[in-house]
């Protein structure tokens, strides 16, 4: 008998279930803390396998009734855990990152900066971003990635520590298996069901097989690649937000499934379909959230570049048009070779408001990383979650977790005395104000940005090496064979690529300082440099008409001026070449990126006035768009102002977030469709779209309880629109009123 | 014909209020929207009342205005004055030189209608085409751009010449000659019918409809067309009104290829406010009258929707 999708059922039992959590595990981890003084010399690789080892013997296991799937181990996380683990989360899996937290030596460092809101870092390496090669795990199994740890040769004792606690990683997985099995079975006793002991039955007969050893049908591959990510979840501490590139993945069972017989395009399609209900159910979206991140990624392409849309696709695709879900959210690359079939779908889900979407241009994020000394065919396989953030299948990137504030980092070259970011650097800087053209403006600036970002890589790789020491993470670094082969830990750099990324914020905000600058003082000679001082110190105070003078009456970043888009061009160029190339603790290096996550929103209060005529504490601009009081940007025009920039200078991703008003009418499918041809001509990065329009945000505010399903984007972050707090839910709907 | 004393050529300019890009209530798909500024028809419930005049005309935003006094000084003829944080402006004297204006930090002072040069407003028109291909185009609107008709037709025609769509937005309240030029470089000629009964047209927007209604027929004999109706309540959805629009409709030639009702709205509502005008009160039909008013254009047997 196929398996049917039985919604109502399953959502009643997800919702009854995981209510329940967080559960106590604190014995477990009295048991941990107990194994742990006995042994006070255990190096956190250690540590790791005992928490492996209890995890997988003793927590519980949970086996929904109207689900095939199983990956539910009790191990005392919060329901709504975000997938970030620093500062460390409840339940086992963050223990040994919490029996040594906190860090001192970050806490010291980042205090200074954190209060001026110059940068935003909660964690000190990324504990959100990762992907765990899913693929390797189902096409191997737990079983031969254990036998070939176990069969290499040992130099030293931590590599005798690493690969133990690899094997323990695999033995883990592959315990766990069989307890499903077992407690599948153990439900089998007392179920009458008929169709619900069709799938206890199911997972009976493959959790004691599917991941230990590789997968043979669409069910098992989807099982593993499933299991796999919710592991690394609950066992590492960690983030895993990115699922994989599921329909290239999983294409190719799925036509062989169809051709022996073995499955139809319905039980394919209740599978997905509840593939992505229980990774939404595993939020609550009453509860006001830190963001949901799970991220499935479709489309682009394979190792050789051939353009992946298939069944699979479609498959996903009709899953996110019939659900309305903020988690998982989807991830489509898109090129200029896909076929028009594919935009229609994603544009479809665009233009119905779904905001769980994320658009990436293949070819320019192709480049990007192919650019800076990757294989092409490496390249070629790039995934995407979180909000944007890219990785390749078998890189580890440290890719947002530091964002740095521009406009402040700029007026601290303006007013170094009270905003000194520079003599805990050592760094010696370069006056702007002091030089008698703009041209020497502009070139302190990026000379003092440059050693500021350089003075940041060095402190992140101290903390890069401390991660090692602290949340090493093997169960990871089983699914990357070059873990293995290295004989080395993700977190020392197993992986075959290792990026850092500092997330610059507030380009549009810095850009149109700059120039205003250099029209109103250096061109124009309205204003002289000490004025702008002064205006900016003063926060502009009885000078009101001078602020507006520069808000309004020099043309800004996004408002198709000649002119100033050729500057934008150039600064985004140079501040690509000054956050990229340093190497870090890894053996990898940083490389540009420019998102911002809602942390726009969070960096504005200490931000000084700003030359283009912002107030104090005012918002700064997200991602790589114009200002936020940047008027009449309209879709077309913010295409337009992409052209002028090289986006392949940003392989850790550059975002342009496009709010796009839902017409009371005929908001036309085939005008998503455009913009996505318009975005990937006008050789963007990376897009968000946010469909909604006023009167429904303001009703939604009033009457919170009829709008629980109004997702709406902040910046990469999807989230129930009630749930938002009282500021954010204002901004969401003055951004709608300004694109009416 | 000519509407303009002297012959216009591509060094000349037209007179608009704006050009809005991506555009999509304006003709099919994407469309880059030129507004024209005059109009010679007042019809009462306009929702842009900057278009109508057919001269420059000084907005004025109070709620932006910070009361600096920098407009004072920039009036050669000294209209604008602030006294004790009021703005006082002497609208009837003011030429429309739009001084005030580009010297006004705070945004509350707009010049409604400017000259622009042609090729200006070709290179604007042109700028989305390559990235919009072969959907949606551009949209010559108003006011009532054939009042300037000869700049209409050497920017259509050069739309043309690069293979881009043009829609003509217009009440079709000119003479025939005006209109025959435009039709072998017009894809799309948007109608604007604002009543069916000879006498509520007549009230509600000083004119009769019937040049309108004969150039209709005319054109959608040889040329496609929608019609688009600004639906008001109690004045042109009622019973009668909507009957006289049918069977209007009716007599037009095959290539009216679609009826667009728009719901009155008050969205111009700020722009009265800052031309110092009057806005006066409408009402937007109500679900039902729309309901009844698409079925009985639909008797018409041509394609009608809401927009």
């Amino acid at each position: 008998m196929a398996f049917v999708f039985d919604e109502k059922k399953f959502r009643e039992e997800s919702e009854m279930f995981y209510q329940t959590y967080p559960v106590d595990v604190s014995a477990l981890e009295e048991e941990l803390n107990e194994r742990y003084r006995q042994n006070q010399s255990a190096s956190a690789l250690v540590q790791k396998k005992w928490t492996y080892e209890v995890i997988s013997n003793k927590c519980e296991v949970k086996v929904f009734r109207y689900c095939p799937f199983y990956s539910e181990v009790v191990t005392g996380r919060e329901r709504n855990s975000v997938a970030g683990a620093f500062p460390p989360i409840p339940g086992l899996g963050c223990w040994t990152l919490k029996s040594h937290y906190p860090v001192k030596e970050f806490d010291d460092w980042r205090a200074p900066y954190v209060a001026n809101d110059l940068i935003l870092a909660e964690m000190m390496v990324d504990h959100s971003h990762h992907y765990a090669n899913v693929e390797s795990v189902m096409k191997y199994g737990f079983q031969h990635i254990r036998d070939y740890a176990a069969s290499q040769k040992i130099n030293t004792q931590e590599e005798r520590e690493f690969l133990e606690a690899v094997q323990a990683a695999c033995d883990a997985a592959i315990l766990l298996g069989e307890r499903f099995s077992a407690e599948a079975e153990k439900m089998l006793q007392a179920e009458n069901d008929l169709a619900v002991r069709e799938q206890l039955e199911r997972i009976r007969d493959t959790a004691k097989r599917v991941p230990r050893y590789p997968a043979e049908t669409f069910y098992e591959a989807l099982c593993s690649v499933w299991f796999t990510r919710e592991l690394c979840t609950s066992m590492e501490g960690s983030g895993f937000a990115v699922m994989g590139h599921y329909d290239r993945l999983l294409y190719p069972f799925y036509e062989n499934d169809i051709k022996e017989g073995r499955i139809s395009q319905e039980e394919a399609q209740s599978l997905i379909d509840c593939m992505i209900l229980i990774t939404d159910a595993r939020w609550s979206h009453t509860a006001e959230t830190s963001g949901t991140n799970a991220s499935l990624v479709i489309g682009g392409c394979d190792a050789d570049g051939n353009v992946i849309f298939n069944e699979v696709t479609r498959l996903i695709l009709n899953s996110f048009i019939k659900y309305e879900t903020s988690s998982p959210k989807l991830e489509a690359r898109i090129s200029s070779s896909h076929p028009k079939e594919y935009k229609k779908m994603i544009a479809e889900i665009a233009a119905l408001g779904r905001n769980a979407l994320t658009i990436l241009n293949d070819e320019v994020l192709i480049e990007a990383h192919h650019k800076i000394g990757k294989k092409r065919e490496d390249c070629r396989l790039y995934l995407a979650g979180g909000c944007q953030e890219p990785v390749l299948s078998n890189e580890c990137n440290n890719r947002a977790f530091m964002y740095l504030n521009l406009p402040q980092l700029l007026n601290g070259m303006l007013f170094p005395e009270e905003l000194d970011f520079w003599t805990r650097e050592q760094i010696i800087l370069c006056r702007p104000d002091q030089e008698k053209t703009f041209e020497g403006f502009y070139e302190s600036v990026i000379y003092n940005l440059s050693q500021f970002l350089f003075a940041c890589a060095g402190q992140y790789n101290r903390f890069e090496k401390i991660w090692a020491e602290i949340n090493p993470m093997p169960l990871f670094s089983a699914t990357m064979d070059s873990c293995i082969e290295k004989k080395k830990d993700i977190s020392r750099g197993g992986a075959r690529y290792n990026s850092t990324s500092f997330s610059l914020i507030g380009i549009g905000t810095f850009i149109d300082s700059l120039y205003a600058v250099r029209k109103a003082v250096y061109e124009d000679g309205k204003l002289s440099m000490e004025q702008m001082r002064e205006l900016l110190r003063t926060d502009f105070e009885g000078q009101e008409p001078l602020r507006l003078y520069l808000m309004n009456k020099i043309p800004k970043y996004g408002q198709d001026d000649p002119e100033v888009e050729a500057f934008a061009g150039k600064v985004f160029h140079d501040l690509a070449v000054h956050s990229s190339g340093m190497p870090n603790a890894r053996g990898g290096y940083f490389e540009a990126s420019l998102f911002a996550f809602f942390f726009y929103d969070m960096l504005k209060e200490r931000t000084w006035a700003t030359a283009d005529g912002r107030h104090a504490g005012q918002r700064i601009s997200r991602g790589c768009n114009p200002g936020e009081s940047t008027e009449n940007i309209d879709a077309a025009t913010l295409m337009q102002s992409l052209r002028a920039i090289d986006f392949t200078d940003y392989p850790g991703c550059a975002v342009s977030y496009l709010e796009m008003p839902i017409s009371k009418t005929n908001t036309e499918t085939e005008v998503f469709v455009k913009i996505l041809d318009a975005f990937v001509h006008c050789g963007g990065n990376a897009l968000d779209f946010n469909v909604v329009d006023k009167e429904m945000l303001l009703q939604a505010k009033t009457d919170p309880d009829n709008h629980r399903n109004l997702i709406v984007r902040v910046c990469g972050y999807s989230a129930p629109f009630v749930s938002l707090r009282e500021e954010l839910q204002d901004e969401v709907i003055q951004r709608t009123m300004r694109n009416e | 014909m000519k509407l303009f004393s002297e012959p216009c050529g591509m060094n000349d300019s037209a007179f608009i209020t704006n050009i809005q890009h991506f555009s999509l209530h304006d003709g099919p798909g994407i469309r880059t929207t030129v507004f024209f500024k005059g109009c010679n028809l007042h019809c009462q419930w306009c929702h842009n009342p900057e278009t109508i005049s057919g001269k420059s005309q000084i907005g004025i935003d109070t709620r932006h205005c910070i009361g600096c006094g920098i407009c004072e000084s920039a009036c050669s003829s000294h209209l604008h004055s602030i006294n004790e944080n009021q703005h006082v402006f002497m609208r009837e004297k003011c030429q429309g030189c739009g001084k005030c204006a580009e010297a006004c930090p705070a945004g509350a002072l707009e010049m409604y209608g400017q000259k622009m040069p042609l090729d200006e407003i070709v290179k604007k028109c042109i700028r989305d085409k390559e990235i919009f291909p072969d959907f949606g185009g551009v949209t010559f609107s108003g006011g009532e751009c054939l009042l300037q008709a000869e700049q209409v037709i050497l920017l259509a025609g050069e739309m043309k010449k690069r293979g881009i769509h043009v829609c003509v937005d217009t009440a079709l309240n000119v003479p025939w000659s005006v209109i025959e030029p435009l039709i072998p470089i017009t894809d799309l000629f948007l109608v604007d019918v604002k009543a069916g009964t000879e006498e509520t047209h007549k009230k509600y927007t000083n004119v009769s409809n019937r040049r309108i209604i004969d150039n209709l027929k005319r054109l959608t004999r040889i040329s496609d067309c929608w019609v688009r109706i600004p639906v008001i309540h109690g004045i042109n959805d009622t019973e009668k009104e909507v009957e006289a629009m049918k069977i209007l409709l009716r007599e037009m030639g095959e290539h009216l290829k679609k009826i667009q009702m728009l719901s009155y709205h008050t969205y111009g509502e700020a722009k009265y406010r800052c031309l110092e005008l009057e806005m006066k009160a409408f009402e937007a039909p109500d679900l039902s009258d729309q309901e009844r008013m698409l079925k009985v254009l639909l008797e018409t047997g041509i394609p009608a929707e809401w927009s």
